[in-house]
């Protein structure tokens, strides 16, 4: 395989494996109000950085879905659209960990027995 | 508000004009325009003096351009679905040979058509339908692909529409799915085989032809030219299909050597339409006229021979390139 197709490759398996996480974790500190900016500070100082052009479309589409509502107000001398869980996103978040967390068991599984049999391959 | 700012905004603005309704345009650039301030904000807090224009312009053009931003608010779907696709495209290109078939015949005969209706029933007949010119015939070829493209098109768009209405089926049984051998034509080598036996079939029909005369026509020593010309072509592509069928691992050259044979003919077709006639007679009972009207026939036939060869040309250049493009589209990103 060409050096090139191998990070096309790469990237797009790298995209495809981010965009559901990206949703989870906007989910998720959205339990908390953010306004969009301030939202991808946060995601960013925990170690997700987030492109604006994704995240901004993300946050409606989530909105036009009832997961989250948002809402105009003044802070700090600005007018700023402020996002929150709604109720049906709080209950959606709660499952989509669920399966998260059990998809990241069985992925935890799968590498641990294949680096069991790196160490002792006979 | 920074000019930068504002016509970049505005600019986003025009690219949601299309699909979106105004309320809803006014608030997604209502928002990035808040956000962006705040972005601007925190960066001057950062420097501790405003930004200057070099540095509004590397934030804006790190944001996105307008036309990518402006994307990835628009839920668009495809007119024509990935399950659709294959057979669209198949279905295309039946359409257009069946529809270049029709034409070629349809060209080929009217002049004479028309010629005996003047005479025999004494009515006038447009001078088009007597002689169709070369601007005529292209008028028409070009036509009628636009119109089969079309009209397929929107059969498929339609089907679309209802499938994504009202679904694929869920329920399915899989002993309804048709026998293996009905699935051969999918399987690149029967494709081969098939332009092998067309190839030799027409290649022996030229051998025979040579210095053909029927009824009161013969050929013209141009005839002569056109047959060696198209003989050479048609050899080369026996080896070709020849070649595909038994040598499939040297596919990408022999691909390139299809693609050289198609603009060869295309070529020879063109350069012929343009070339002396190729009929002649010694028969005292065809006019000067009749013989004309003959020969802008075989003109016609030749120049809509030139049209369907385009089409072969491209087909073979799309399945050349196809893959490496299909390679790009994939390395752009996609949404996250």
């Amino acid at each position: 395989m060409s050096n090139s197709i191998e990070t096309d490759a790469y990237e797009n398996l790298r995209q495809e494996l981010r965009r559901g996480c990206l949703t989870l974790a906007v989910l998720a500190e959205l339990r908390t109000e953010h306004y969009g900016y301030a939202l991808r500070k946060a995601l960013a100082d925990q170690g997700l950085e987030i492109e604006e052009q994704t995240l901004y479309p993300l946050l409606r589409r989530l909105e036009s879905q009832g997961l989250l509502a948002s809402q105009w107000r003044e802070e700090e001398r600005r007018n700023k659209r402020f996002y929150h869980l709604s109720p049906e996103g709080n209950r959606l978040l709660t499952r989509l960990l669920e399966e998260w967390s059990s998809i990241n068991s069985a992925l935890v599984h799968i590498l641990d027995r294949g680096q069991i049999r790196e160490e002792s391959p006979l | 508000m920074n000019q930068l700012l504002d016509r970049y905004l505005h600019a986003v603005r025009s690219r949601l004009s299309a699909t979106l309704p105004e309320e809803q345009q006014e608030d997604i650039v209502r928002e990035l325009s808040e956000n962006l301030a705040a972005q601007i904000e925190d960066r001057e807090a950062d420097l501790g003096r405003p930004l200057n224009d070099a540095e509004y312009a590397r934030l804006l053009e790190d944001h996105g351009h307008p036309i990518a931003v402006a994307g990835r608010y628009l839920q668009l779907r495809p007119l024509i679905g990935p399950q659709l696709l294959p057979h669209y495209w198949f279905s295309l290109r039946m359409m257009i040979c069946v529809a270049a078939c029709v034409m070629i015949v349809v060209l080929t005969l009217m002049p004479f058509i028309a010629r005996t209706v003047q005479i025999t029933e004494g009515r006038a007949v447009p001078t088009f339908m007597l002689a169709p010119t070369q601007g005529i015939t292209t008028l028409a070829a070009i036509g009628t692909l636009f119109a089969m493209f079309g009209m397929m098109t929107l059969v498929f768009i339609v089907l679309e529409l209802c499938m994504s209405r009202f679904g694929w089926p869920t329920r399915w049984n899989p002993r309804h799915l048709p026998p293996v051998s009905s699935y051969a034509h999918v399987y690149p080598r029967a494709r081969f085989l098939t332009e092998l036996i067309f190839s030799a079939f027409f290649a022996a029909i030229l051998l025979a032809a040579k210095h053909p005369r029927i009824g009161p026509w013969q050929s013209t020593p141009v005839w002569e030219q056109f047959r060696i010309a198209l003989l050479v072509i048609t050899g080369a592509n026996v080896v070709i299909a020849a070649a595909r069928l038994l040598r499939p691992h040297r596919a990408q050259f022999w691909a390139i050597a299809r693609l050289f044979s198609s603009a060869a003919s295309l070529a020879v077709f063109y350069t012929f339409a343009q070339t002396a006639p190729m009929l002649m007679t010694a028969d005292p009972k065809v006019t000067t006229a009749v013989l004309e009207i003959a020969n802008r026939a075989v003109t016609a036939s030749l120049l809509l021979a030139f049209w369907i060869a385009i089409l072969d040309f491209s087909i073979e250049l799309w399945r050349l390139v196809g893959p490496l493009v299909g390679r790009h589209i994939h390395r752009l990103p996609s949404r996250a």
